[in-house]
């Protein structure tokens, strides 16, 4: 064994790696090499030191998250509005008048003409342009994978951040199929341990609530939440959208002796307004 | 999209083949990709530069850096999960270049050791652990920056001999000759600012 052999198995051999027959090359040739096994010395307190330290626990902080997705979906729409641009091609810049005077005469035309021909056109719905619309779609599959991942996080921060992106995802619900989101804001309502993340999460699928099956489930939850404040949002909601089929849920709300007294009032009315008392 | 109320399907899927769908234009799939890799990325970073905003500077670069290189990215050449070696490849490619704008101010402060002492420790063992700390991270301080790389990509980051070959253009036996010299260099210095006591 040589020294550049010695250097690049040495530190296999400190992890313990390696037959016994290389073990034996290594210790033989440290025994014999005034420099390898000065060297070795020095790997060796390296080593013991680095051990010595605890797992290295340092975080970056939430802003940085914040950044990247603000990033992502900033650099996914900037993509998408550059596609829609119509690029200016060779023959019309060569049409286009190099005098500013001339420029300007000829944007008023265009103006003129762009303004009799949308009178004109008025009536017809103008054509989606399909890779306008590929793209949009492309976005709203990054809300939805974006809102995902954060409504898993394990910063309340994050997962209300994640019922941000949700929320949009809802929203905006004729680019995409929106019943992945809503399966993951009903589970943030049901077994989020952060009151506030559960309350944002009932806002948020306020904007889904034209469902009959969300409404039911959202009805079933009632009774297994702990916060009368989730409570409270939850009849709001299901008052709003009129579903009468929640009525035996905000009943049995309204003979629970143990429930709070303002929310079990807010049953009282929720059921009145439904007109089903 | 892959799917899954529980996001389980999102979990399995390889690295490389999310970065293929970031490269064919599913932009989205990058947040997963980010969720797996930014607390690494950060403290890899974090060991070179000493420096926590300066990490997170650098981590948010390197992944506006796989957005704007993903047309680059070619999954089917690598070892053992060529997208790893692929983000630290553009990950050593940021750091040497926020180090050349850099270069002459003083590095590595005190906050990259910060959390690397257990608080539960006693007082006593908690001074003698932060003294050692703080000796290895000024010894760390005194390498030159590829070694001090590659002593973080192997002891710290835990990247396979193979990736960090793959990484930097060389051979595996190499790499682990530079890891030697790194850990020599770094254990010589560590002894003399200890004053000769290790």
């Amino acid at each position: 064994m040589n020294c550049q052999q010695f250097q690049e198995h040495w530190v296999d051999y400190l992890r313990g790696e390696g037959d016994p027959a290389m073990a034996q090359a290594l210790e033989n040739h440290r025994t014999a090499c005034g420099t390898c096994r000065r060297d070795a010395e020095s790997v060796s307190a390296a080593w013991q030191a680095l051990s010595r330290l605890p797992e290295f626990a340092a975080t970056p902080s939430e802003r940085l998250r914040a950044r990247f997705y603000d990033t992502l979906s900033g650099y996914a729409e900037g993509l998408a509005d550059s596609r829609r641009a119509v690029p200016a091609t060779a023959w019309w810049r060569r049409l286009w008048p190099q005098q500013p005077v001339w420029q300007v005469a000829a944007a008023a035309a265009c103006l003129l003409v762009g303004l009799a021909g949308g009178r004109a056109l008025g009536p017809f719905a103008p054509a989606v342009n399909p890779e306008v619309a590929g793209l949009r779609e492309e976005v709203g599959r990054m809300r939805q994978l974006v809102a995902l991942s954060l409504l898993q996080q394990d910063s309340a921060t994050d997962r209300l951040r994640g019922v941000t992106f949700a929320n949009q995802t809802v929203m905006n619900t004729a680019v995409t199929d929106d019943a992945e989101v809503v399966g993951a804001l009903l589970r943030t309502v049901n077994e989020d341990a952060n009151v506030n993340v559960r309350l944002a999460a009932v806002e948020a699928l306020a904007n889904a609530s034209r469902d009959p099956g969300l409404r039911r489930s959202l009805a079933q939850s009632l009774s297994q939440q702990v916060s009368p404040l989730v409570q409270l949002a939850i009849i709001d909601l299901l008052a709003q959208a009129r579903d009468r089929q929640a009525a035996p849920a905000l009943r049995s709300l309204t003979r629970d002796e143990e429930l709070n007294v303002a929310v079990k009032m807010r049953a009282q009315r929720a059921l009145q307004q439904l007109g089903v008392q | 999209m892959t799917g899954g109320h529980d996001g389980s399907r999102v979990e399995t899927t390889s690295d490389n083949d999310l970065m293929r769908r970031v490269r064919d234009g599913d932009l989205g799939q990058l947040a997963v990709l980010f969720e797996r890799h930014h607390r690494s990325l950060f403290q890899f970073f974090l060991h070179l530069t000493g420096r926590r905003e300066t990490s997170e500077d650098l981590v948010q670069d390197v992944f506006v850096r796989l957005l704007k290189y993903r047309h680059t990215f070619h999954a089917e050449a690598g070892p053992s999960g060529s997208f790893a070696a692929w983000m630290y490849q553009v990950a050593r490619n940021a750091h040497m270049d926020h180090w050349r704008k850099r270069k002459g101010e003083a590095s590595l402060p005190d906050d990259a050791w910060e959390g690397a002492v257990s608080h539960e420790s006693r007082a006593d063992e908690n001074l003698q652990r932060q003294q050692e700390a703080d000796l290895l991270r000024r010894a760390l301080e005194s390498l030159p920056v590829e070694r001090r790389e590659v002593l973080v990509l192997s002891r710290f980051q835990n990247r396979k001999y193979e990736e960090i070959a793959a990484m930097t253009g060389v051979e595996v036996g190499t790499v682990k000759t530079r890891v030697f010299r790194a850990l020599r260099d770094l254990g010589q210095a560590y002894h003399a600012l200890a004053g000769g006591r290790v």
